[in-house]
């Protein structure tokens, strides 16, 4: 491949992606939807709310209608019928939340290590490993999905508000009203519109690219020229990240702009951001607390009444150090033969010998 | 120390105690009902020893840690942790040399499930503050303090009831016939407060690192502290000023406070409290009440009885079986569930 080659490659792909967030933007303003299906031009519009509401009743008559129905399940039992039968692991679940929780420190890391060249390149690499796997997990876990009453009715509903709201642009009239409604046309319909759905990553890119800010930021507040209750999916989607950039930039610790422009590691700066407030927050609702907590006190023992959620509320209250110095004193005493004096602690003790080097370091 | 504070969630918290003179040698613990929060503060006093011609330290004089543990509960018509610290119905100076070993199950931070406790054995009581304000619930605040404090892998075997519900101490259960302390017949008093410390001084003794006691720092200064709105002055007069010369003059040192709660249990601060200071403030241009605060102080005396009748508390001898039973309760003029609200003084 020559260099001319690559140079007019590289523009192409430019080129392509400008003009695919041109027309992504322009879509968004209009509020429709373009489809080009068997030489026929078609217009998806927004349904309106009496619409919505005539497809909310649809889903409640199919749920009402087939819920005793055999061969069907829940959606609350659709975990358990899956264990019971030898899909999921029993942890599945658990798993989850544990991938999720890593991906979260992953990203946190990359954001922490962003100016790293090499640890960075390590951090995207764990984070795609983990993306993938907690997108196959996810997929399992929707393995059924046509077994579940609650997505058969989500079904009905999408139907209904497609048949409503696809129109035939030459002539103006319903599509599904002109011809028969055949269930190959209308899956293959359906895809293409599935093709549309953006995903968080390629709204970010949007929200940050010069041709939607430049819409953007002449009128924030009326930008589309409908009643905010009218708005589309995709209208209030854009809106949503455009003003959590906006809060980005307002943001006293606001990171630099390759962060920014990097999707995970402005997760990470996030995450950090979150962490920060709820860790502020606890301090604050603990020292806000009469008596026993206002003091120094180096442990706190709060009662927790066995709730599982209340148990994690309270050991978040501690920081990451914390969180630490409990892990490692649980090991230490696990280790032990059975208890351990305060002072022998390896918190304690690492401690005490810093109060030391101190003491020493002042008589010099 | 660096102050590198941690949480720990308990599922429950025990004492052991009083055990009168000698060392707590029973293994059975007494759940602590109503408690809030469990604050705990070690400290390590460690001296270098230095020797001519050594830069660094030739040794370290390290003294035993100073353990404080300082718990907040809600008075609930289950006995106060004071009590079962120092006994019912005692006075200071019978339960002085009275310790007790406190334990705090703690759940695994991981799993949720109690699998160590925190153990501080033996401690005294050091500081006490009873606190019944007009707007939330009567608490009391107790620190204990200690020379050791460890973790170990037994959760901790308590022996009484857990209470999940309880109807809470409030303005309506002070037994205001049973009572006595200036202004009670107000019917505008705010609050009250009684607090000491106990000093607590280490006694050593050649032969034992840990002190063999930690004596009370006599005279114990209570002082009680009682608010009133600006409608009635609670304190004023207690000094005659028009008193002449030569005249005898009563300068106070004889008033009498006593706060009981309608399940029988009573703070005594004794006879002779003198009124220390009357402090008027508020009323200001912005709004709010006037209130007046009267600081009133006694040496030594207070004692803490609850009705050993209800059985949850008996004599302050040790650990008994049945201190799971019930407490008295506070009756029928309690804010409760039932939200059966009745004005004026219990009966």
């Amino acid at each position: 491949m020559t260099d001319h080659m690559i140079g007019h490659v590289f523009y192409r792909t430019l080129y392509v992606d400008n003009y695919r967030i041109q027309s992504i933007v322009h879509r968004i303003l209009s509020g429709k939807q373009i489809l080009f299906f068997n030489n026929t031009l078609l217009e998806l519009v927004q349904p309106s709310i009496e619409l919505k509401i005539e497809a909310d009743m649809i889903y409640q008559q199919a749920y009402d209608n087939h819920r005793f129905d055999d061969n069907i399940i829940l959606e609350d039992y659709k975990f358990n019928y899956m264990v019971k039968n030898g899909i999921l692991e029993p942890g599945h679940q658990d798993h989850m939340k544990a991938l999720e929780k890593r991906l979260k420190a992953q990203k946190k890391s990359l954001y922490k290590e962003y100016f790293n060249v090499t640890q960075r390149k390590k951090n995207k690499n764990q984070i795609k490993s983990t993306k993938k796997i907690i997108q196959e997990s996810e997929s399992l876990l929707n393995l059924i999905n046509f077994l579940v009453l609650e997505h058969q009715c989500d079904n009905y509903r999408n139907e209904f508000l497609i048949k409503n709201t696809l129109y035939n642009k030459a002539t103006g009239k319903l599509f599904f009203q002109e011809q028969n409604i055949d269930s190959t046309i209308f899956n293959n319909i359906m895809q293409l519109i599935s093709q549309n759905i953006l995903s968080i990553s390629e709204y970010k890119s949007i929200a940050r690219s010069d041709y939607w800010r430049g819409y953007y930021t002449n009128n924030k507040n009326h930008l589309f020229d409908v009643n905010s209750k009218d708005y589309t999916d995709e209208q209030r989607a854009i809106l949503n990240i455009s003003v959590m950039y906006d809060r980005i930039y307002e943001h006293p610790d606001c990171p630099g702009e390759d962060i920014i422009n990097d999707d995970d590691a402005l997760d990470g700066w996030m995450i950090e951001q979150k962490d920060k407030n709820k860790e502020e927050k606890n301090a604050k609702g603990v020292s806000n607390k009469k008596g026993a907590l206002a003091g120094g006190a180096q442990e706190i023992f709060i009662p927790a009444d066995g709730n599982k959620e209340t148990i994690d509320n309270i050991y978040g209250m501690n920081t990451t150090e914390g969180l630490s110095t409990i892990q490692q004193r649980n090991q230490q005493l696990s280790q032990s033969d059975g208890s351990i004096r305060h002072k022998d602690l390896k918190d304690v003790q690492s401690s005490l010998n810093e109060q030391l080097k101190q003491l020493n370091y002042n008589r010099k | 120390m660096a102050n590198n504070r941690v949480y720990y969630a308990i599922q429950d918290l025990a004492i052991n105690g009083p055990s009168g003179v000698g060392a707590p040698t029973n293994t059975l613990y007494d759940r602590i009902n109503g408690a809030q929060s469990v604050s705990v503060s070690t400290n390590y006093n460690t001296e270098p020893v230095y020797q001519l011609g050594q830069g660094g330290a030739y040794s370290y004089l390290s003294e035993l840690g100073d353990v404080e543990c300082t718990i907040s509960r809600v008075i609930d018509g289950w006995p106060c942790i004071y009590g079962m610290a120092m006994g019912n119905n005692t006075t200071l100076n019978q339960a002085a040399n009275y310790k007790s070993g406190l334990r705090m199950t703690v759940y695994d931070e991981a799993g949720g499930t109690a699998t160590s406790s925190y153990e501080m054995m033996p401690c005294y009581v050091g500081n006490v503050t009873f606190n019944f304000p007009v707007e939330e619930t009567f608490t009391e605040e107790i620190t204990f303090i200690g020379n050791d404090g460890k973790y170990i892998t037994a959760a901790s075997n308590s022996t009484g009831a857990k209470s999940t519900s309880r109807l809470m101490g409030r303005r309506n259960t002070m037994d205001m016939d049973a009572s006595d302390f200036p202004g009670k017949t107000s019917d505008a008093i705010q609050s009250i407060s009684i607090s000491f410390d106990l000093g607590r001084e280490a006694a050593y003794g050649l032969g034992a690192m840990a002190p063999y006691t930690r004596y009370i720092n006599f005279p114990v200064e209570i002082t009680t502290e009682i608010v009133s709105n600006a409608k009635d002055s609670i304190g004023g007069g207690a000094v005659d000023s028009s008193v002449g010369p030569c005249a005898d003059f009563a300068g106070g040192g004889n008033t009498t406070i006593k706060v009981a709660l309608c399940d029988g249990s009573v703070f005594d601060v004794g006879t002779n409290n003198t009124l220390q200071s009357e402090n008027y403030s508020g009323g200001e241009a912005g709004g709010g009440n006037a209130t007046f605060t009267s600081t009133y102080i006694s040496y030594s005396y207070f004692k803490y009885t609850f009705p050993t009748a209800a059985g949850t508390f008996n004599d302050g001898e040790g650990n008994d079986s049945d201190n799971a039973s019930a407490p008295a309760d506070f009756g029928t003029n309690f804010i409760g569930d039932t939200d059966v609200i009745e004005e004026g003084n219990p009966s």
